[in-house]
C-alpha cells in the first residue's frame, strides 16, 4: 500500500490542496507551503482532499487564523464539512497557563510552608508519643502482633547488612589510623580510636543511616500507598486512629530494635579493628581487648544508645510525615519515599553533630 | 458486501496457572463497527481485551490486527500497529506528574513530526471534544474520576486511531456524562471511521452505541449478535442480563 501524500498547486489566487491531510503528510506540506506568500492566496480549495484527520483540520484552522487569515474555503464536500466541524479548534480555546510565582512569592510560600511543616511535625510527634505511652496500658486500637512483625522487619532482617557494614567500617577505620599511629609507636591506640568512634559516633550513625534507607523508605512508601488507596480514610471511618494503628507499632518496634542493632554494630566494628590490630599491627588479642575495655566508659555507651533512640524516633516520624502528606498517585508515592530517605539521613547527621557539640560542652 | 475484519482471534486460550480464563475463543471484530463485550464478573471480558492488546500473553491461539499477526517478535511492527490503536483504560492511566495537556501531547510528540503549535491546537481540540479544555493545565490528580476518564479518552484518540478499545468507559460516571461519552464514541466512529471495542456493563450505554455484542460466560462466547437479537436469543443468561437491567 502506497504512503498517503499531500500536494498543493497555486491556480491564480486559489490554493488547491490535493491528497490526504493527515498527521503523516502535514509536516512536509507545511514546510513547502512556506514558499507561498500570503498575499497570493484568496481561497483554499479542498475538492482534491481525499482524506482528512484531526491534524488536517487543525492545520487548515491554523492557516485560516494565521498566514491566510480572511481567505475562503471552497470545494468542501459534505463529508469534509462534517470532519471540519467535528474537529474545529475555534470552539475550544485553551485557557492561559497558570501564572508562575515570582522569586519573592516563592520565598514567602517557603516560609509559610515551613511553618506549616513544623506545626504538622509537632502534632505528629505529640500523637505518636501520646498513643505509644497509652499503648503500654491498653491493646485497643493496635493490630495484634504488629509490634513483633515490625521488629522482625526493622530489626532481624537488617542484622546481616548492619553486621557486615560495621565490620568493614571497623576494618577501614583501623587501617587508616594504623598507618599514622604506627609511625609514633602508638599502635595500641588504634583500639582506643576504634572503640570510642564506634561506640559514640559511627555505630549509632551508621546503623541509623542503614535503617533510614531500609525501613524509613518502607514506612513512607507503605503509608503513602495506604493513603493513595484510601485505606487511611477507611481506618478513620472505622473510628480507628491511623497514627495509633499504623505508626505506633513501627515506633515501638524501632525503639526496641535500634539499640540492639547499634550494640551489634559497635561489637562488629570493634571486632573489625581487632582483626587489623592483631594481624597488621602485631598487637596481642589480650592487650587489644584490655585497651578497649579500659578506654570505654558507661558514659560512652549511654551517649551511643541515647543517640540511637533519637535517631529511631527521627526515622519513624519523618517516614510517617512524608507518607501522610502524599499527593497524587504512584508518582507521589515515589516522590515522598525519596524525600523521606533524604530528610531522614540529613536529620540523622545534623542531630549527630548537635549531640557531639552538646557532649563536648 | 462482506465486512472487513480489523481484529481476528483464532483459538485464543489464556490461562493463569491452572485456571483457564479464556477458553478457545474464535472471534472477529469488523471495520467501522462498535462491538460491546459484556458478561458477568469474572467472565473474562477484561482478560480478552488485554489478550488482544498483548498486555496478557495468551497461552494458545493467534490474534491478528489489521490483517497482521500482532503478538510478533518484531518490535517495530508492533509499534506501528500500536500507533493505529487507542486504548482507554478503566482508571484512565494518565501520567500523574504532568498536566492533562502534556498527557495529550505525548503520543503526538512521540509519533509525528508535527510542529509544536499544531500539537497544542490538536490537543486543545481533543480536550474540547471531551469538554475538558478548562482543565488543560491541571494535573490528573486534581481532576475528578469522570474528568480523568474523559481526559484519558482524549489522549486515546490523540492520533485519530483506526481502532479504539475502551475498558468500562461509563463506570463511575453520572448518566449525563456517560451519555455524552457515548455520543462522542458515535461521533468518532462516524468522523474517523473508527472500529471500536467497548467493555461495559451499562445497559443504557450498550443500547446507545452497540452495533454488535459479544456475551462472555466462563471464558467462552455465549452469544454474539445485535442487541435485539440478544433479547430474544433463547439463552437464559443473556436474556436475564437485559431483563434485570431494564426498568
Amino acid at each position: 500500500m502506497s504512503e498517503p501524500t499531500a500536494e498543493f498547486t497555486l491556480e491564480g489566487t486559489c490554493l488547491l490542496l490535493v491528497g490526504a491531510l493527515t498527521h503523516d503528510t502535514i509536516p512536509a506540506l507545511q514546510k513547502r507551503l512556506k514558499k507561498i506568500r500570503a498575499k497570493q492566496v484568496q481561497s483554499i480549495d479542498l475538492s482534491g482532499v481525499m482524506q482528512m484527520d484531526s491534524a488536517g483540520v487543525s492545520f487548515i484552522d491554523q492557516l485560516m487564523e494565521g498566514r491566510f487569515q480572511g481567505v475562503t474555503l471552497v470545494g468542501v464536500s459534505d463529508k469534509l464539512k462534517d470532519t471540519l466541524d467535528a474537529f474545529a479548534s475555534a470552539p475550544h480555546p485553551l485557557p492561559a497557563p497558570p501564572r508562575q510565582s515570582g522569586f519573592f512569592e516563592k520565598i514567602g510560600d517557603s516560609v509559610y510552608g515551613l511553618r506549616h511543616t513544623i506545626s504538622e511535625l509537632v502534632l505528629l510527634i505529640s500523637e505518636v508519643v501520646f498513643w505509644s505511652a497509652l499503648g503500654l496500658f491498653t491493646r485497643k486500637g493496635r493490630r495484634k502482633g504488629a509490634i513483633i512483625q515490625q521488629i522482625l522487619l526493622i530489626g532481624s532482617n537488617a542484622v546481616g547488612i548492619i553486621a557486615l557494614l560495621s565490620f568493614v567500617l571497623g576494618l577501614i577505620l583501623a587501617l587508616q589510623s594504623a598507618a599514622q599511629l604506627r609511625q609514633f609507636g602508638a599502635s595500641i591506640y588504634v583500639a582506643d580510636l576504634i572503640a570510642i568512634s564506634m561506640v559514640r559516633e559511627m555505630g549509632p550513625m551508621m546503623t541509623a543511616i542503614i535503617i533510614a534507607g531500609r525501613s524509613g523508605s518502607s514506612f513512607a512508601a507503605e503509608i503513602s500507598s495506604m493513603k493513595v488507596s484510601e485505606e487511611v480514610d477507611a481506618l478513620r471511618m472505622m473510628a480507628i486512629n491511623p497514627i495509633r494503628y499504623i505508626v505506633v507499632p513501627k515506633f515501638l518496634a524501632i525503639t526496641i530494635s535500634m539499640p540492639l542493632l547499634v550494640t551489634l554494630s559497635m561489637i562488629l566494628g570493634i571486632f573489625g579493628g581487632f582483626i587489623i590490630g592483631v594481624t597488621y599491627l602485631d598487637l596481642t588479642p589480650v592487650s587489644y581487648i584490655n585497651e578497649t575495655l579500659s578506654i570505654l566508659t558507661i558514659e560512652d555507651l549511654l551517649v551511643g544508645f541515647s543517640k540511637s533512640l533519637f535517631f529511631a524516633g527521627v526515622i519513624v516520624i519523618i517516614g510517617s510525615y512524608f507518607g501522610f502528606r502524599v499527593e497524587g498517585g504512584a508518582e507521589g508515592v515515589g516522590r515522598v519515599t525519596t524525600s523521606a530517605v533524604v530528610a531522614s539521613i540529613f536529620a540523622i547527621i545534623f542531630l549527630d553533630a548537635v549531640f557531639s557539640l552538646i557532649y563536648m560542652m | 458486501m462482506s465486512k472487513t475484519p480489523v481484529i481476528q482471534i483464532k483459538n485464543l486460550v489464556t490461562r493463569f496457572g491452572d485456571r483457564t480464563i479464556l477458553d478457545h475463543i474464535d472471534l472477529d471484530f469488523y471495520e467501522n463497527e462498535i462491538t460491546v463485550i459484556l458478561g458477568g464478573s469474572g467472565s473474562g471480558k477484561t482478560t480478552l481485551l488485554k489478550s488482544i492488546l498483548g498486555l496478557v500473553e495468551p497461552s494458545e491461539g493467534e490474534v491478528a490486527l489489521f490483517g497482521e499477526p500482532y503478538h510478533s517478535e518484531d518490535e517495530s511492527s508492533v509499534n506501528r500497529t500500536l500507533q493505529r490503536i487507542g486504548v482507554l483504560f478503566q482508571n484512565g492511566a494518565l501520567l500523574n506528574s504532568i498536566s492533562v495537556l502534556d498527557n495529550m501531547a505525548i503520543p503526538l510528540e512521540q509519533h509525528t513530526d508535527l510542529h509544536a503549535d499544531l500539537i497544542l491546537k490538536m490537543s486543545a481540540v481533543k480536550l474540547g471534544m471531551v469538554g475538558l479544555t478548562h482543565a488543560a493545565h491541571q494535573l490528573p490528580s486534581e481532576l475528578s474520576g469522570g474528568m480523568r476518564k474523559r481526559a484519558a479518552l482524549a489522549r486515546a484518540i490523540a492520533l485519530d486511531p483506526e481502532l479504539l478499545f475502551c475498558d468500562e468507559p461509563s463506570a463511575g460516571l453520572d448518566p449525563i456524562t456517560s451519555a455524552a461519552l457515548d455520543d462522542l464514541i458515535l461521533t468518532l466512529r462516524k468522523q474517523l471511521e473508527m472500529s471500536i471495542v467497548v467493555v461495559t456493563h451499562e445497559l443504557a450505554s450498550i443500547h446507545r452505541i452497540a452495533d454488535r455484542i459479544v456475551f462472555l460466560s466462563k471464558g467462552k462466547i455465549l452469544f454474539q449478535g445485535s442487541v435485539p437479537e440478544a433479547k430474544t436469543c433463547g439463552l437464559e443468561q443473556v436474556e436475564t442480563f437485559f431483563k434485570v437491567g431494564s426498568f
